[in-house]
């Protein structure tokens, strides 16, 4: 009979009486009272917790590194960054890129006008060009086009 | 443990199941102060299977605060409608999984069955030791039924099976455990 079969009557019923007189007696230990430990916090439990009220001291600190910000020409009208921006300059010139454009042009010409690594490899000069990453040169997308 | 014993447990802990959703009502409704009596109620059943699944007393009495915590959090969303002691002991299961899954306590408590002996009697070693013998569903329900008082309804909710299925892992797990006990006789003769 497997698990799942109907039983008949209470499984405890012509047990072996040794066996409930082993599980009574090795029933684990009690002695736990978490009861008191509750009464006493369950109230701060329930309460959510207090947003902490900055300091005079901690005020003070933000005014006082406003002002080195300030001064330093980090913090501009209004509180914005005074920074200004990087320029972003092309990492290659004007005939390099003329090159590369030549090259993918020349392979695509074989292939098609859709031709997608073509569009891949221009994208990926664009973007690194103009996020001046430095990782990738023209060397490597001249060689990925040919390649292609 | 007779079946009366038993019957007579589950029979007194019977008119505290709808006082129990109703006191999980009044703290969802702000009297949290009534859930100290949900604490007083349940430890000590939750804390037995605890004990006995987890094998440490110090892990076992982290394992029922963690659920007292899991009941109290879930206060708000425990619908009254629902048997509560279900729904607590399956958080109790969840937890001591949990426990059992990311700390290895059962084994590293095994391992210390040479101290824990020192303030344990052998035959709660020796039930802890049969238990493990026996496939957990069946060694779950057993410890529900005999440790934690639960009614067969409620093991079977707890275990997510019919109610059918719940009595027979306790009937099968009853008969497994007497043959288990005939093989470790000689243990039994070191007993006082």
């Amino acid at each position: 009979m497997s698990e799942r079969e109907t039983p008949t009557g209470d499984p405890e019923q012509g047990a072996d009486p040794r066996v409930l007189a082993l599980l009574r007696d090795g029933t684990p230990a009690n002695g736990l009272d978490l009861a008191p430990w509750w009464r006493a916090n369950v109230a701060a439990l329930a309460t959510p917790p207090k947003r902490k009220s900055r300091s005079l001291q901690t005020w003070m600190q933000f005014a006082a590194v406003f002002v080195v910000g300030l001064s330093l020409g980090f913090v501009g009208r209004g509180g914005q960054a005074s920074t200004p921006a990087k320029t972003q300059t092309c990492q290659y010139s004007e005939s390099e890129r003329s090159d590369l454009v030549a090259v993918l042009n020349a392979a695509a010409k074989n292939r098609g006008a859709d031709w997608t690594p073509r569009q891949s490899v221009v994208l990926m000069l664009c973007s690194t060009c103009h996020t001046g990453q430095t990782a990738t040169n023209l060397a490597t997308l001249n060689l990925t086009a040919s390649s292609l | 443990l007779s079946a009366e014993n038993v019957a007579d447990r589950t029979a007194k802990a019977e008119p505290a199941v709808d006082d129990d959703a109703r006191i999980m009502e009044e703290a969802a409704a702000g009297r949290v102060e009534r859930f100290a009596e949900i604490v007083a109620r349940h430890q000590s059943p939750l804390f037995r299977v605890a004990m006995s699944r987890l094998g440490d007393r110090a892990t076992a009495e982290d394992a029922v605060q963690e659920t007292f915590l899991d009941v109290f959090r879930g206060r708000m969303s425990f619908r009254k409608d629902q048997p509560f002691r279900p729904w607590m002991w399956t958080i109790h299961k969840n937890v001591c999984d949990a426990w059992l899954k990311k700390e290895h306590r059962w084994k590293s408590a095994a391992g210390r069955k040479t101290e824990s002996a020192v303030d344990a009697v052998e035959e709660r070693l020796l039930v802890r030791e049969l238990l493990e013998r026996l496939p957990t569903e069946q060694a779950e329900a057993v410890r529900l039924r005999f440790f934690g008082s639960l009614t067969y309804v409620e093991i079977a909710a707890v275990q997510k099976c019919p109610t059918p299925t719940a009595k027979n892992r306790v009937r099968y797990a009853l008969q497994k455990l007497a043959t288990l006990l005939d093989e470790s006789e000689p243990m039994k003769v070191r007993q006082p």
